[in-house]
């Protein structure tokens, strides 16, 4: 009985006497088929979590400068990782685990749209922030929800982005790009690209362009064979895709075989972004364009992206890549709202989210501000172009880290 | 010009249907089993394409005898393992038993290969295409495809001919006048799905480098499979090419003139109206 | 010297509860002609199938030529020299009749040409010759069951069992299967035969087991099955064996 009271004595002391933590839950593939990316973006968080903690003046960011929040006496934040395994009914069972049980403040994550989606439904109904980085499914932000905030450019905003940068090819290299092809795969994924694209055109007819084209092809079709022949037979000057790695792998081989030479190729996020686009077709893969969140030749031109990038890559010995580098925005986010609203509760902090501005010099676009639906008015996005095997970014101009390629060459010019 | 084309495309990619539709047709029609791994036979043979690729260099061609070895292998131990108990057993059991073997072989190659697409990069035919006019015929489709057509031929021939072929014929139409007649029926039917894996795995081999290597991407392979022997009626080999090659120009020229979101529709769509009117398949059984 | 044959000893075959063959023992020696008799139900086929492999029996032994078969595979009985037929008639519908023979004469042949040779003799001997090229599914009942035989002795059988082979024939043609199996066996050939037209096999056995309800209840000539009390009681039923005893002046 002795024994018990001394314990329970030093465990009191130690809550009393402890710094305080800020947790915030952060739900993610951890094991399961997306594992090898969740884990990646878990190291970010990381990351995110010791520039916030620790001291770190030479990372230009708000919290890099002092130990934990300034304006919470020296806080501590704690991201408390959860996993998904790519299952939607898991990610929100983790959401409410988190929230009730370990007492989160608020909620980062989760990858998969698919996931995002109920954990975001259940941070909304305790009325708790939720800022996913990297999910791009329009929808999200569709749902009327006053709790959830996204970093990453939905695909509207991609069409937008994608329109904007052929405008640019036609004025400065008078590229004269005017037929549009959209080839998309047959999900909610493809099919809401495809219709963001028909919607956008019309803004931008006045410069000239059209659609020539619309092919909708299977999941796990076994050939795009057929696919390819109509886009021949169409001639269009660029082609948008929507497509997995699998499906656009086979797109490339046959826009080979069949001597398709588009001026430009742009693929919203899904393919052309996966490392294994370059693995898998070598030099076949050059020209191919599309927008990143970020890009290892960019490292160079962003003295704090390098910082960020080198304590990323001494934990997962790689470089980080646009969708990591989202959700470690928004972890880095979620802290500064916190710290700008002075407290933990979560309507202050909700307002400085509605209301603030962040500064984010790791992106291109400088910045992050959410909109009324909660979703990142400025993208995230730079155009990038995989030149000699390299994603080198080359749009908007002052982040160029090379000239972009306006033309296709002929397939055995290559 | 175009339909040409079209047709060409549609012939092509229905004779590597053809292909692995005979292998399920000669399980399907002996035994009465429906095998769902099937499909998840051929991604075992383009795994081990890959890999043979990937460390040891190995072109698929070269690959070929021993990823046919491992699948009829692989057949083999399915049926040992699996099959052979459900054989008797009432037209559900069969079905769930190999719809859970598929379920684990997808998840098994997950599991141990991660979910990445990956593709045999250089092969000796990859890139390659003939000429003829207008028409575009890439190389790797076009071996694909003659190599199916061999390879049918040479397991119809097989049991047309062989001894081993005529106990095959002679279980499928009754199982215990074969055991009368001195055939030891346990071994046709492990024989005929090495066969079946034999399928399955010259396809996959084929396949390499023009379709990517996932844990999944035997599925629509499996599923057309399953259309085509019903098209051409259970246990018909030639049967199960000609359906074969009829979904293939089905899907090309559907997908062409109708619209690409169409292609395996118009397919199953095609099935179903053949069953209403001939439900014995095209070409009967 | 009489050299069994088939020997089948105690063997009992049960589904679930249901005794189907309870403790039955006989012996057919080499050359003989044995008919195994009995009402419907009393465990004929259950037997053939316990003694050709198809089914495994609960307990007891069968021994062919010396060598323990108990619950051997069939197509290894068969190549061991022991066949059968089925009561409903199987042919391999869609193989011509040399096709169908040719599957059995593949058993022991070795090369085509021995079994092409082995065909053509068995299909003159039973007559099929001029039909070796018609589909087996199109015959008459009494060329399919001629084609059963046929099959059979393609196999190069020592002894065959046959399950009701005369059911469904007229006079002439039991006649016939009578004497197809006399000659059989003047060859050499030992015969087992389950049968229900007594007219046809008593003339023609040398020996006869009777079963019934699962048991062997007599064993004997066909002179001494005739007149058997149990048989008749098993055939005819207790009343009516006591009314006939009563009508004869019995007791």
């Amino acid at each position: 009985m002795r024994k018990l009271l001394v314990v329970f004595a030093v465990l009191l002391a130690f809550t009393v006497f402890a710094e305080e933590v800020i947790k915030i839950g952060a739900i993610f593939p951890l094991t399961g088929p997306a594992a090898a990316t969740g884990v990646k973006i878990k190291y970010a968080v990381e990351v995110a979590q010791e520039i916030i903690n620790g001291e770190h003046p030479e990372i230009e960011l708000l919290l890099g400068k002092s130990a934990g929040l300034p304006n919470l006496n020296g806080a501590k934040i704690q991201f408390v990782f959860a996993d998904h395994q790519a299952n939607p009914e898991l990610a929100m069972a983790e959401a409410e685990r988190l929230i009730r049980n370990e007492g989160v403040v608020a909620l980062i994550g989760c990858y998969h749209s698919s996931a995002t989606k109920p954990a975001s439904q259940v941070a909304e109904k305790y009325g708790i922030p939720f800022i996913a980085g990297s999910s791009s499914s329009a929808a999200l932000t569709e749902r009327g929800l006053q709790w959830f905030f996204r970093i990453a450019p939905h695909d509207g905003m991609e069409t937008v982005f994608f329109f904007e940068y052929l405008k640019y090819l036609n004025q400065k290299y008078n590229a004269n790009v005017k037929k549009v092809a959209v080839v998309y795969i047959d999900n909610e994924y493809g099919v809401h690209a495809a219709q963001m694209v028909k919607e956008k055109i019309k803004d931008y007819q006045a410069d000239g362009f059209s659609i020539v084209a619309d092919v909708k092809y299977p999941a796990g079709a076994t050939n795009v064979d057929i696919e390819v022949q109509k886009i021949k037979g169409a001639k269009p000057d660029a082609i948008f895709h929507a497509s997995y790695i699998g499906d656009m792998t086979m797109f490339v081989k046959k826009y080979k075989e069949f001597n398709v030479v588009p001026k430009v190729v742009l693929s919203y996020c899904g393919g052309y972004q996966d490392p294994q686009f370059v693995i898998n077709l070598g030099k076949d893969a050059d020209y191919f364009a599309g927008p990143n969140a970020t890009t290892s030749a960019l490292f160079k031109k962003m003295a704090i992206l390098a910082k960020i990038n080198e304590m990323y890559k001494a934990k997962s010995g790689v470089d980080i890549d646009g969708p990591t580098l989202e959700d470690f925005a928004s972890a880095i986010v979620i802290a500064e709202a916190i710290n700008l609203a002075g407290s933990t509760d979560p309507q202050k902090v909700l307002n400085v989210l509605k209301t603030g501005t962040f500064m984010a010099p790791y992106f291109v676009s400088g910045r992050i501000k959410f909109g009324p639906d909660g979703q990142n008015i400025y993208s995230a996005s730079v155009m990038t172009q995989i030149l000699d095997g390299i994603y080198e970014a080359v749009w908007p101009e002052q982040y160029q880290t090379k000239e972009p390629v306006p033309q296709f060459p002929d397939w055995n010019k290559r | 010009m175009m339909f040409l084309q079209v047709v060409l495309t549609g012939v092509l990619v229905g004779s590597v249907y053809s292909l692995v539709a005979v292998g399920l047709t000669l399980v399907w029609g002996l035994m009465d089993i429906i095998n769902f791994a099937h499909g998840d036979m051929m991604m075992i043979s383009m795994y081990t394409v890959f890999w043979l690729y990937t460390l040891l260099k190995f072109d698929p061609f070269v690959s070929l005898p021993i990823s046919a070895g491992i699948t009829a292998l692989l057949g083999i131990v399915i049926y040992k393992l699996v099959i052979k108990r459900v054989v008797n057993a009432p037209g559900l059991m069969a079905l769930l038993a190999t719809f859970g073997l598929s379920l684990f072989i997808r998840n098994f190659a997950q599991f141990l290969w991660t979910p990445n697409y990956r593709f045999v990069g250089e092969s000796i035919l990859s890139g390659k295409r003939i000429l003829i006019a207008d028409i575009v015929i890439g190389l790797p489709q076009l071996i694909a495809a003659l190599g199916s057509i061999l390879m049918t031929l040479l397991i119809a021939l097989f049991i047309k001919r062989t001894k081993t072929g005529k106990a095959i014929q002679a279980t499928a139409q009754s199982r215990d006048i074969a055991e009368l007649m001195g055939v030891n029926t346990e071994k046709v039917y492990a024989v005929t799905f090495a066969l079946s894996g034999i399928c399955v795995g010259v396809a996959g081999t084929l396949l390499s480098g023009i379709f990517p290597v996932y844990p999944e991407a035997g599925a629509m392979y499996g599923l057309l499979a399953f259309v085509i022997v019903a098209l051409g009626g259970f246990g018909n080999i030639w049967g199960a090419f000609y359906a074969g090659i009829l979904i293939g120009l089905t899907e090309a020229l559907g997908g062409f003139y109708l619209g690409t979101q169409f292609k395996y529709a118009l397919a199953f769509l095609i099935y179903l109206l053949v069953l209403q009117f001939r439900p014995k398949g095209l070409f009967g059984w | 010297m009489p050299r069994p044959l088939l020997e089948v000893q105690n063997l009992t075959m049960k589904f679930g509860s249901l005794v189907a063959n309870d403790d039955v023992s006989f012996v057919v020696n080499e050359g003989e002609i044995v008919s195994l008799i009995g009402p419907n139900g009393a465990g004929k086929t259950t037997l053939f199938n316990c003694i050709s492999g198809f089914y495994k029996p609960f307990s007891g032994k069968v021994i062919f030529d010396g060598k323990d078969i108990t619950g051997k595979s069939t197509h290894q009985i068969t190549s061991m020299g022991l066949t059968r037929t089925f009561q409903i008639v199987k042919p391999l519908k869609d193989m011509t009749v040399k096709e169908n023979v040719l599957t059995g004469a593949f058993l022991h042949a070795n090369s085509k040409r021995e079994a092409e040779n082995l065909t053509d003799q068995v299909l003159r001997m039973t007559h099929l010759w001029d039909k070796k090229d018609m589909l087996a599914g199109s015959l008459t009942i009494a060329d399919k069951k001629r084609l059963e035989v046929a099959r059979m002795l393609a196999t190069k059988p020592k002894m065959i069992m046959l399950d009701e082979a005369m059911a469904g024939l007229n006079k002439t043609e039991i006649k016939e299967a009578m004497e197809l199996c006399v000659n059989l066996n003047k060859n050499g050939m030992t015969l087992l035969i389950v049968e229900h037209v007594m007219e046809a096999i008593m003339p023609i056995s040398n020996r006869v087991v009777v079963l019934n309800a699962g048991r062997k209840i007599a064993e004997g000539s066909p002179q001494q099955i005739i007149n058997n009390e149990e048989v008749i009681k098993a055939y005819l039923g207790e009343r009516y064996y006591a009314k006939s005893r009563q009508i004869n002046g019995g007791i």
